[in-house]
């Protein structure tokens, strides 16, 4: 287990290429110690891989990822939530097929979840798990945040990857994530992952899962 | 849609279109293609104002600033293309460097950089070796960074890994 991360507000700016510091001031809180220095670690340069973000398209990430050879598939579903109580499941498991749907053929190997099961009621959280593992595969990562205890207070935040050891979160204009799910909870609505590692944040529990 | 095979000036813009419209009045007005002199002697683009509506296909040999409406495809692969603040594109961009500031929903290829301004929004896929996004930019889609001209042997690689350069990228785009 990593060491409790250290929350640090960084007024410096960013590491950056010249031309992109420019373009790109990136602002919000930094977090140190994040689980990501193990996948940057072992990714081989030469070798193409894919990621799913469901932060969307955000400026940090894009710009560490531009380093690597990838292809990113991005989307906010937070942008239009399933409402709980208003869909049946099977219902819920066609919206997650539709916002799902551009990622058509692809595979993902590294999937950023953050806190989107944290607005999933269980039974649509498992719905959700079911409809992603499609474009997953044996050894495909997934990274998200789970509460600390189900009473949890989780702030709307919006998470993006400065740098492997470092992540820039903001607040967003959202409802709470009203459903914080433990680690265990998410293992077993997630029932085709194992728990890889995990990592104590304020009220959060960062977790890394990988497929089996 | 209408192709048009003339041999042209590189440093000439051309607009295959197959309608050209202003939003008032209507009705759509049918074109042959556009051919006009680079005006871009002094640095500034060539631009697609506000009220105008071009359906059809662009290929130039200079910059472009879209602030009206374009159906179809644009191609500046020497050039700067930018959808500006009051521009939308539904179509498929390929330009050296693609900045999106308005609405696009196509697939972009960007020879060098692709930048998505804070005001952008974009539905499709984006493929160039550096894809900036500014904080509040709208994206959904996919990213293909994988522009690495690599001597490794991807044969080892999984099918769905594509490797690629960038003309096989633009190539693909160009049979999408």
């Amino acid at each position: 287990m990593n060491a409790p991360l250290r929350p640090v507000v960084d007024t410096t700016p960013p590491e950056a290429a010249p031309d992109l510091a420019e373009l790109l001031p990136l602002q919000g809180t930094r977090e140190t110690g994040s689980l990501f220095s193990r996948w940057f670690q072992h990714l081989d340069p030469e070798r193409c891989f894919t990621v799913l973000d469901l932060a969307g398209a955000q400026p940090a990430t894009m710009q560490l990822l531009s380093g690597y050879r990838c292809k990113v598939y991005c989307a906010d579903l937070l942008d239009d939530l399933c409402v709980p109580g208003k869909v049946s499941l099977s219902d819920a498991a066609r919206l997650f097929d539709d916002r799902l749907a551009f990622i058509g053929e692809g595979v993902i190997d590294y999937c950023l979840l953050w806190d989107y099961p944290n607005y999933l009621p269980p039974p649509l959280l498992t719905v959700f798990a079911r409809r992603l593992q499609r474009f997953l595969h044996v050894g495909s990562r997934m990274h998200l945040f789970a509460a600390m205890h189900g009473r949890s207070q989780l702030s709307p935040w919006r998470y993006s990857i400065e740098r492997a050891d470092t992540l820039i979160r903001k607040t967003v204009r959202r409802p709470l994530p009203d459903y914080p799910h433990t680690q265990m909870e998410v293992v077993d609505a997630m029932e085709y992952v194992r728990l890889d590692r995990g990592a104590l944040r304020d009220g959060r529990v960062e977790v890394l899962l990988e497929c089996v | 849609m209408a192709m048009f095979d003339k041999k042209k000036n590189p440093q000439e813009t051309t607009v295959n279109v197959a309608s050209v419209s202003l939003k008032a009045p209507e009705p759509t007005v049918r074109a042959e293609p556009i051919t006009q002199a680079p005006s871009n002697h002094t640095g500034k683009p060539a631009v697609i104002g506000t009220t105008i509506q071009v359906s059809g296909d662009i290929v130039g040999g200079e910059n472009l600033l879209v602030e009206g409406h374009v159906e179809g495809t644009i191609k500046l692969e020497k050039h700067d293309l930018t959808i500006g603040v009051s521009g939308t594109a539904h179509a498929n961009l390929t330009a050296k460097l693609v900045r999106i500031e308005g609405e696009v929903v196509g697939d972009v290829v960007g020879l060098e950089r692709v930048v998505i301004a804070s005001s952008g929004r974009v539905r499709g896929n984006i493929t160039a070796p550096r894809v900036l996004v500014e904080d509040g930019a709208r994206f959904k889609g996919m990213i293909d960074m994988d522009f690495a001209d690599k001597s490794a042997d991807k044969s080892t690689e999984k099918s769905h890994r594509n490797g690629g350069t960038i003309e096989a990228a633009v190539n693909r785009a160009a049979v999408s």
